[in-house]
């Protein structure tokens, strides 16, 4: 049996659970460290493993559905489900009192030349109030992001069960890059330590901060007149990409990680951000309601309302491929998610997902038709 | 685990111990017994030492030597050893900060890797570094039996020295015969079929001491096997047709339903072959020890190839 961090804490949730068997009666350090890519109640998997998560509007069902089966399992339920979003494991619906955390029991651990995925039974974790909340997360901390306040959550918590702020964040947005915290404060960018101390403040200011995501390549907020890309490690670095027109709406879109972003202007044109070019491109795509950028040396994804889904070049702008996916009705919020084999669109009214092969002319490898409506969604497991 | 018979000093100085002072194990260290890293590590270990010490191995049978760790009560007596014995070359990155520790503290250890000639990954991003997977190579596997005996010798308590090296000459003996029976297997392979097309990344050695190509593929798997496209098989496709030899040397979570897709999508028949890799399996596995597991690895790789 594995000692660790971990274990001590649950072990201290074992003590309060009369049928709970604490295994062996050895003394445990609470100093041990947890040895390198083991996860106490985790079993290590030889590939990814994905998820999706899948909430029901109107009966406030979430499902946990893995592609790799077909098989859905109802995990949780958030009445009147409206917003949701994911740092990779976990999942944070919004609904009528709140926000549920939900372990979605996937996830990998990055080591730079290599990665480990794990698996693990997903549960509830707990909830918190407000709603509509943008995750973004680092190994320690998943900053939670609202129009009306941002909630940095210790990760290590939620694994063992337990939600637990690192600390109370005044800012306007924030996120997790390079062990430490990033947050806009009137529009000033601040470098914080994950506790929240005070580190140095960017000279590159980032005004009515919108969104926020964390790349390969650097941490990006989209500021009111461009993105701001925050790069380096002990020394960071702040560049402005400024807008072609208009801002961004609905935040970024893209591969987890990865360093091409694709967002939804306000008009409802597409915008592309390159960020080893530095460089913007809009996109000859008209009422665009969902987007995702797949890497950089391959296509941005686009839904437009007339239900087809289509691929661009990024480099170029190109529309590669086109195929004819849904209807999109007036209230539904379709997305789309992208992993490193496949995207998945769900499709609220046809009561579907659509697997696309977006390297193959978005050719449609399977259809995964669902006995619930599929409203919002996400993909968890990275 | 080997029966042994522990043995404490009568007097414990343990800040000598702490002090590290190799050749002062005969007298004043509260150290007692070997620890071994991994499984295959262990089972050399075991056989050099035979009944004359205690041998402990921290990694299970069917484990992955990156990442399995110790629990508390392991690491407590890996820093009480009198030798650790471990692979080195950043193969146990789970309790590496263990054996750090543990050698700090003034444990002698034996990084057998370091010491067989190991050669560097010649491929992909890891490139230029030491490859760890040395027991792929008998021949170096031979050597490091040499080397166990040696620091069990020096360093533990009370053995019988002239037993050890017995033990040592034996085994070795057997890994000869186990080179032999390789050479010979391998042997009837025609040359142009000698090539691994494999998403292991363990058979640089073996490829190396027998005169194999490796040709690395990725195994599709998961969402991407569930409805493949020519696109998603191309990689595995393109490394069958280079080796000229339909056989894929993996261990595919789904091998039928590859099979099937290849054949399908591709146009590509092959055969998918698994192999021994990092771990020892428990008794019948089919590896249950070195030997074991090293002729079951030829026999697979010779009727794979020869009969292609």
């Amino acid at each position: 049996m594995q000692m660790g961090t971990r274990a001590v804490a649950a072990t201290a949730v074992c003590a309060l659970l009369a049928s709970c068997s604490s295994g062996s009666g050895t003394p445990r350090a609470e100093d041990e460290p947890t040895p390198h890519g083991y996860v106490e109640g985790a079993e290590e998997t030889a590939e990814a493993q994905w998820r999706l998560v899948i909430a029901e509007a109107a009966t406030g069902a979430v499902h946990l559905f893995d592609p790799v089966t077909e098989e859905s399992t109802q995990v949780a339920t958030v009445d009147g489900a409206l917003s949701a979003g994911t740092d990779g494991r976990f999942v944070y619906i919004g609904g009528d009192s709140g926000t549920q955390i939900i372990d979605s029991g996937v996830w990998t651990v990055d080591h730079g030349d290599h990665v480990h995925y794990y698996k693990a039974e997903p549960r509830s974790v707990g909830a918190i109030e407000g709603t509509g909340f943008a995750p973004v997360g680092d190994p320690a901390v998943t900053v939670l992001n609202s129009e009306r306040e941002v909630l940095p959550l210790d990760r290590g918590a939620l694994e063992d069960g337990e939600v637990s702020p690192t600390g109370e964040l005044r800012a306007q947005a924030a996120l997790a890059y390079d062990q430490r915290l990033l947050a806009v404060v009137d529009g000033a960018v601040q470098v914080l330590g994950r506790d929240g101390t005070f580190e140095s403040e960017l000279a590159e200011p980032c005004p009515d901060p919108q969104a926020a995501t964390v790349t390969r390549r650097g941490a990006v907020f989209a500021c009111r007149d461009g993105a701001l890309l925050i790069s380096g490690e002990d020394d960071l670095t702040a560049e402005a990409v400024p807008y072609p027109e208009g801002g961004v709406e609905g935040g970024f879109h893209h591969r987890p990680g990865t360093a091409m972003l694709a967002a939804r202007n306000r008009t409802g044109d597409v915008l592309v951000l390159d960020l080893e070019e530095r460089r913007w491109r809009e996109l000859d795509a008209q009422n665009a309601v969902a987007v995702s950028a797949t890497g950089e040396d391959s296509p941005v994804l686009v839904l437009t309302e007339d239900g087809a889904l289509h691929s661009f070049d990024p480099a170029t702008g190109a529309e590669l491929a086109r195929i004819e996916l849904t209807t999109v009705a007036e209230s539904a919020s379709p997305t789309i998610q992208v992993d490193t084999a496949r995207a998945y669109v769900n499709d609220p009214d046809g009561n579907a997902v659509y697997e696309i092969d977006y390297r193959d002319d978005l050719r449609l490898a399977r259809t995964f038709d669902l006995d619930f409506q599929p409203d919002l969604m996400v993909e968890t497991g990275w | 685990m080997v029966a042994g018979f522990k043995r404490r000093a009568l007097v414990s100085l343990p800040l000598i111990a702490a002090a590290g002072l190799s050749g002062c194990a005969a007298f004043g260290s509260d150290r007692s017994g070997i620890v071994v890293t991994t499984n295959i590590l262990g089972d050399l270990t075991r056989n050099v030492v035979g009944d004359q010490a205690e041998v402990t191995v921290l990694m299970g049978s069917d484990a992955d030597p990156h990442s399995f760790g110790v629990s508390a009560q392991q690491a407590a007596s890996l820093e009480g050893a009198e030798l650790l014995v471990h692979n080195g070359l950043g193969l146990e990155e789970g309790v590496f900060s263990h054996v750090e520790a543990a050698v700090a503290s003034g444990v002698p250890d034996l990084a057998v890797g370091e010491h067989v000639d190991p050669i560097d990954y010649t491929a992909d991003e890891s490139a230029g570094r030491p490859d760890p997977h040395f027991w792929t190579d008998p021949v170096r596997v031979g050597d490091a039996v040499d080397l166990i005996a040696d620091q069990v010798i020096e360093h533990v308590e009370g053995v019988d020295a002239a037993q050890v090296r017995a033990n040592a000459d034996a085994y070795r003996k057997q890994i000869d015969d186990l080179h032999e029976f390789a050479t010979e297997q391998f042997g009837t392979i025609p040359q142009e079929h000698r090539k691994l097309v494999t998403d292991h990344h363990v058979f640089g050695y073996l490829a190396q001491r027998y005169d194999f190509e490796i040709i690395g593929a990725v195994i599709p798997s998961g969402t991407t096997l569930a409805s493949p496209s020519g696109s998603d098989l191309k990689d595995l496709a393109d490394a069958v047709a280079e080796s000229g030899v339909p056989v894929v040397f993996a261990d595919a979570s789904q091998p039928d339903r590859l099979v099937q897709a290849m054949a399908e999508e591709a146009d590509v028949r092959i055969e998918i072959v698994p192999l021994f890799t990092e771990s020892l399996t428990g008794p019948g596995g089919g590896a249950g020890t070195y030997l074991e597991m090293a002729r079951s690895n030829t026999e697979a790789i010779t009727a794979g190839l020869g009969a292609a």
